[in-house]
């Protein structure tokens, strides 16, 4: 057997444990404490049947049908995910510079230096990149909910009843490279642009490989409790400038009328200036899921997640029956 | 009729457990995050979930 595919083979095992300890949104573990104080906060505000323990690990959602497949697919997903990568990440890193020939080839200058790399340059170039990152996060979003080929996709999302933070991993390969590559080509072209115009002097602040304001709003919007049981909003004012944990529990609920509302990611903005933004309120009990059991038990196991989108597309392709989910539809 | 006391008691005792348990969880916390600061490496950023496009390495 060739020694790389061994090695690729062995980073797709060891990854899902890797993740745990990155600086991933959803799983990292920088994030831990953070997100305990305010599970203890949320927990203490409202009178509740279920232990603090509980309601602090996730308990009920794990061990509920839908949780114990999160967690079964979060292993497998990852690694075949990591295993896929392993020979098509490259063209990533070289974004930027393919942005960077198509100034120079266009300006017939290899290089200006315009902006000079000092912090205040830094600063602007690292808000754009967070900026382009959580604007593609949102059109593709939405894009995901409203073509409907893609919300086949994105469907197994969506089919969780019970949320946890492994429930962000519930998402088809198709949908995660897509969006992915969404974020890597915006940001890459905000990187390029940057680096053509100061000669390459400008540089995007980061921690551990990451931009600093990504982290930063990971950690103070709670960024992890997006798929929890965990109520937490920001108020009125802030919540239509900021992505709360409660915002995207809207988004999961299983009434319809959520399905097109709430496509943000960290900021509730891009929500607030396309007209798509449900403002949380007070905390309540939502149902999550496809709306009906039906639906939801079309993806009760890993094989039905990978294949089930393919199949449904194969049968609505067959019936010419191409409808997107957020199309407004009749009361019934 | 109900002993008010051992009621009490054994609520108090319940709640004790949970606090230390949380406060034993707080302790495991601190230490995966700074585990996880230490060890932390830039070629894992590819392979997030659902918020994957936006942990790009600059």
């Amino acid at each position: 057997m060739d020694w790389p595919v061994v090695s690729a083979l062995w980073n797709a095992v060891i990854q899902p444990f890797r993740l745990l300890l990155s600086t991933d949104l959803d799983v990292g573990s920088m994030f831990y404490p953070f997100l305990l104080v305010a599970m203890v906060w949320a927990y203490r505000r409202e009178p509740r049947e279920e232990s603090l323990l509980s309601y602090v690990t996730f308990w009920r959602a794990l061990r509920s049908p839908s949780g114990t497949l999160d967690i079964r697919f979060y292993f497998t997903n990852i690694a075949l995910m990591t295993f896929l990568y392993a020979y098509s990440d490259s063209w990533y890193r070289q974004v930027p510079q393919l942005v960077e020939s198509g100034w120079a080839w266009l300006l017939h200058e290899p290089r200006i230096h315009l902006l000079h790399g000092g912090f205040l340059a830094s600063t602007l170039v690292t808000v754009l990149v967070f900026v382009a990152a959580d604007l593609s996060f949102f059109l593709f979003h939405m894009i995901m909910h409203r073509v409907s080929w893609l919300w086949e996709f994105h469907k197994i999302h969506h089919s969780a009843t019970e949320l946890n933070p492994l429930t962000s991993f519930r998402a088809h390969p198709v949908q995660l490279y897509l969006t992915t590559t969404a974020g890597i080509v915006f940001s890459g072209v905000i990187l390029g642009t940057a680096g053509y115009f100061s000669a390459g002097t400008v540089r995007v602040l980061s921690w551990l490989g990451s931009n600093v304001l990504v982290l930063g709003s990971g950690a103070f919007l709670l960024a992890a409790l997006r798929h929890s049981h965990v109520w937490i909003h920001f108020g009125p004012l802030l919540n239509r400038i900021f992505y709360s944990p409660a915002h995207h529990q809207i988004h999961h609920s299983g009434d319809r009328a959520n399905y097109d509302a709430n496509y943000g990611g960290l900021l509730a903005l891009w929500d607030w200036m396309a007209g798509t933004l449900i403002v949380p309120g007070r905390e309540r009990r939502i149902y999550y899921g496809l709306g009906d059991a039906e639906q939801n038990n079309q993806y009760t196991n890993i094989t039905m997640l990978y294949i089930r989108p393919f199949v449904n597309l194969w049968t609505r392709i067959r019936n010419k029956h191409l409808t997107p989910p957020s199309a407004p539809t009749a009361p019934e | 009729m109900i002993d008010n006391t051992a009621v009490q008691q054994r609520s108090v005792a319940t709640k004790t457990k949970q606090v230390i348990a949380v406060a034993a969880l707080a302790v495991a916390a601190i230490a995966a995050a700074v585990a996880g600061v230490a060890t932390s490496t830039t070629d894992h950023h590819t392979v997030g979930g659902y918020s994957g496009g936006y942990v790009v390495s600059p």
